[in-house]
């Protein structure tokens, strides 16, 4: 392994580690909620998951 | 990698585990999908701009994605639906779960690459988890 592949594997770790947070993170915030706050909690990440999606095609 | 990739996956896993009645539960199990979707875009994003991933597998993977956010967005509504009817226990929330397992099963292309596969496979088990994580719901037996 070079140093290149290194630093990107390094790069891609931190992603992953990120998103693992985001999901505790998520977790934990959903447990002061009401289910309706979580609907439309889930409603907003769905409507930012599709502009995401559109996002990443155009990369 | 596969580490870190396993970690997200015991994270999705243990989402599984906090019960509470079943709505709830599909509830958040579908919340917890939208998350993991999200965490994936994210994921798939950064193999691309780093070279992991070609253009064939960015597609594959976002076309994965688009359809479980829009099976998801559809469960979701059954569920809020059988909740207002007035009906509580999981056998009422159960075939809606089975409907989105078949509707992502159904639409989405067939991965063989185990690259992408490792990337949506989270995404696949955290909406595996939806239904034993009603079957163990409060007031499920």
């Amino acid at each position: 392994m070079d140093a290149k592949e290194l630093e990107v594997l390094i790069g891609i770790g931190f992603t992953v580690l990120d998103e693992v947070l985001a999901m505790i993170k998520h977790v934990k915030g959903q447990s002061g909620l009401t289910t309706e706050q979580i609907v439309a909690m889930a409603d907003a990440q769905d409507l930012k998951n599709k502009e995401d999606i559109k996002a990443l095609l155009a990369l | 990698m596969k580490r870190f990739q396993s970690l997200f996956v015991v994270a999705a896993l243990l989402l599984a585990g906090c019960t509470t009645d079943p709505y709830r539960t599909a509830i958040k199990g579908s919340s917890d999908v939208s998350q993991a979707v999200s965490s994936a875009i994210k994921i798939t994003a950064s193999y691309y701009s780093t070279g992991v991933f070609s253009d064939g597998q960015k597609a594959t993977a976002a076309k994965y994605f688009t359809i479980v956010t829009d099976c998801n967005l559809t469960f979701r509504k059954s569920v809020v639906d059988v909740h207002n009817a007035g009906k509580t226990g999981a056998q009422a929330f159960l075939p809606i779960v089975e409907g989105f397992v078949s509707c992502v099963k159904n639409s989405a292309p067939v991965v063989s690459d185990p690259k992408v596969s490792n990337v949506l496979k989270t995404v696949d088990l955290t909406i595996n988890a939806i239904t034993l994580a009603i079957s163990n719901a409060k007031g499920a037996k």
